[in-house]
């Protein structure tokens, strides 16, 4: 038995179209291969 | 599988080592094939319609390689699918970032670029979506399912909207609308674990009176999806596992070691200018963008300004031409009665000059004197008239007092009339009208002419006769 207002606390409001360029900037890009390349250095530095 | 080095950008082919650089890429080449393999699975869902679980797919592969254009394009397209716009054309925007030519994300935003009003039309669609989900959580319900209807109705496959609808309808205990709008959601992406669920859900909850066939067709809707993806997919998933993505363990151990020492070390890997470098430029499109938007829209706004001052400007003109066009007809105009006026006149004068006098006399008498506005018009009545009236006007009461005399009194009394019209001095006319009407007994009416007679032309011989009639007449009538 599904609870109302738990599942509609599951949706999200959708992203506006003026918000947009917010959405660009402040996505996270970062992926593994960022990652991998800091460790790398880290560890060559050490 | 060729590929860029991670730390020079150049290329590298096959090699292990980058011969520009000397970095081992031997890590990087199997977290890359590994997205591959994450695209590769997305683009199998996506096209199996399960468009949910190639989100899960795709953005797995580009945490693996955030520079796969392919799997950033088709996120796109998906989420455009499910009726999320806005974030499918962020994903373009950013595709487009790392790779400027022979995109296809260029093709997509210049699509959309092209028709403002359809990127005016998502605004509103996720505006009444967005004000349905806050109506929802303050319990207007109503308002929830006016405003979701309408963002339905302006884009079918917004599949967050057909779930928050179906939802609602459950809640109102409208099962078959609920049903309606669930299973349109799952036609759109088939195995939707909230989808499911609700659907689930509905089935459990249709009371016995409920379609049973309905009900059937709800479950019917739920295996088709299942069977969907397993038919089309030869790793088989289950549609439970769309609720929880549980994703090839092989995948896992290859990465095992590099994602546990990242997680050690993830906040001091992320650097925030890395982020904002990457999106700089697109920022600044988007503004640009934007301006451009802004000045064509106060120019098309100037413009239908323009064009309203100057259809007001035709308008007025319009109807000055009208004005004008009209008091030009009517000064031209010469009402129909003014001209049978003029015409008789020329008529009577012509008549006059063919020495046809009694004719001439009758037509000049149909003539208004008054209505003839030229004064040489009047002048000429009055010069026919003076000749013409007098001497026609004796001529009459002959004819007149002929029909008197043989007894016709009512026939005479024309012909007096018309003499009197046009001799209003003619006694013997007067006086024989007054007889007329003594002999027809009309003694009110006698009685008038006789002293009309007798109190204007006292001295005629024709008031004395009156008056010695009216005596007569007193007696006749026993006044």
């Amino acid at each position: 038995m599904i609870d109302f207002e738990t599942e509609l606390s599951k949706f999200q409001m959708s992203l506006e179209v003026d918000q947009i360029e917010e959405a660009v900037y402040h996505n996270d890009l970062s992926d593994v291969t960022d990652i991998m390349k800091d460790l790398l250095e880290q560890v060559k530095n050490k | 599988m060729e590929m860029n080095c991670p730390y020079c950008g150049s290329n590298i082919g096959v090699r292990n080592r980058c011969n520009h650089c000397g970095e081992d890429v031997t890590l990087f080449q199997r977290a890359y094939r590994i997205a591959n393999q994450y695209y590769n699975e997305g683009l199998r869902k996506a096209r199996l319609r399960d468009l949910s679980g190639a989100i899960l797919s795709l953005k797995n592969c580009l945490k693996l390689n955030k520079e796969h254009t392919d799997a950033r394009n088709l996120l796109g397209l998906v989420y455009y699918e499910t009726g999320e716009s806005v974030s499918a054309i962020r994903e373009w925007i950013i595709s487009q970032h790392f790779q400027e030519e022979d995109n296809r994300a260029t093709y997509y935003i210049g699509l959309v670029q092209k028709n403002p009003s359809k990127l005016e039309e998502v605004g509103q669609i996720i505006k009444r979506y967005n004000g349905a989900l806050t109506a929802a959580r303050q319990g207007s319900n109503d308002v929830a399912i006016i405003q979701l209807k309408k963002a339905i109705s302006l884009n079918p496959h917004y599949v967050q909207a057909l779930q928050l609808l179906g939802l609602i309808y459950i809640k109102e205990r409208d099962y078959n609308k609920a049903r309606k709008c669930l299973v349109r959601a799952s036609k759109i992406d088939v195995a939707n674990a909230t989808t499911l669920a609700y659907l689930e859900e509905l089935h459990m909850l249709q009371p016995d009176g409920g379609s049973q066939k309905a009900k059937e067709n709800t479950l019917d809707e739920g295996r088709k999806s299942r069977n969907a993806i397993a038919s089309g997919n030869q790793v088989i998933l289950s549609a439970q596992s769309y609720t929880e993505e549980k994703p090839n363990i092989m995948a896992w151990v290859n990465l095992v070691l590099g994602i546990i020492i990242g997680a050690a070390f993830i906040m001091v890997a992320i650097v925030p200018g890395i982020r904002k470098n990457s999106v700089q430029s697109e920022s600044t499109e988007l503004v640009a963008l934007n301006e451009r938007l802004v000045k064509a829209d106060a120019d098309l706004e100037a413009a239908q300004k323009e064009k309203e001052s100057l259809e007001q400007d035709v308008k007025k003109l319009e109807n000055q031409l009208k004005k004008v066009q009209k008091e030009l007809t009517e000064a031209q105009e010469v009402p129909e009665e003014d001209k049978t006026v003029y015409e008789n006149l020329m008529k009577a004068v012509v008549l006059f000059l063919e020495e046809k006098e009694e004719e001439s006399a009758n037509m000049l008498l149909s003539v208004d004197k008054n209505a003839l506005e030229l004064e040489s018009a009047a002048q000429l009545y009055n010069k026919l008239s003076g000749q013409l009236f007098a001497e026609q006007s004796e001529e009459i009461y002959q004819s007149g007092h002929t029909l008197y005399t043989n007894g016709h009194y009512e026939q005479s009394l024309v012909e007096f009339d018309k003499a009197l019209q046009m001799n209003p001095d003619n006694v013997d006319a007067m006086y024989f009208t007054g007889r007329a009407y003594h002999r027809l007994k009309e003694y009110d009416t006698a009685r008038i002419w006789y002293n009309k007679l007798i109190e204007d032309y006292p001295d005629t011989g024709r008031a004395k006769e009156a008056a010695a009639r009216l005596r007569e007449l007193e007696k006749e009538s026993g006044t």
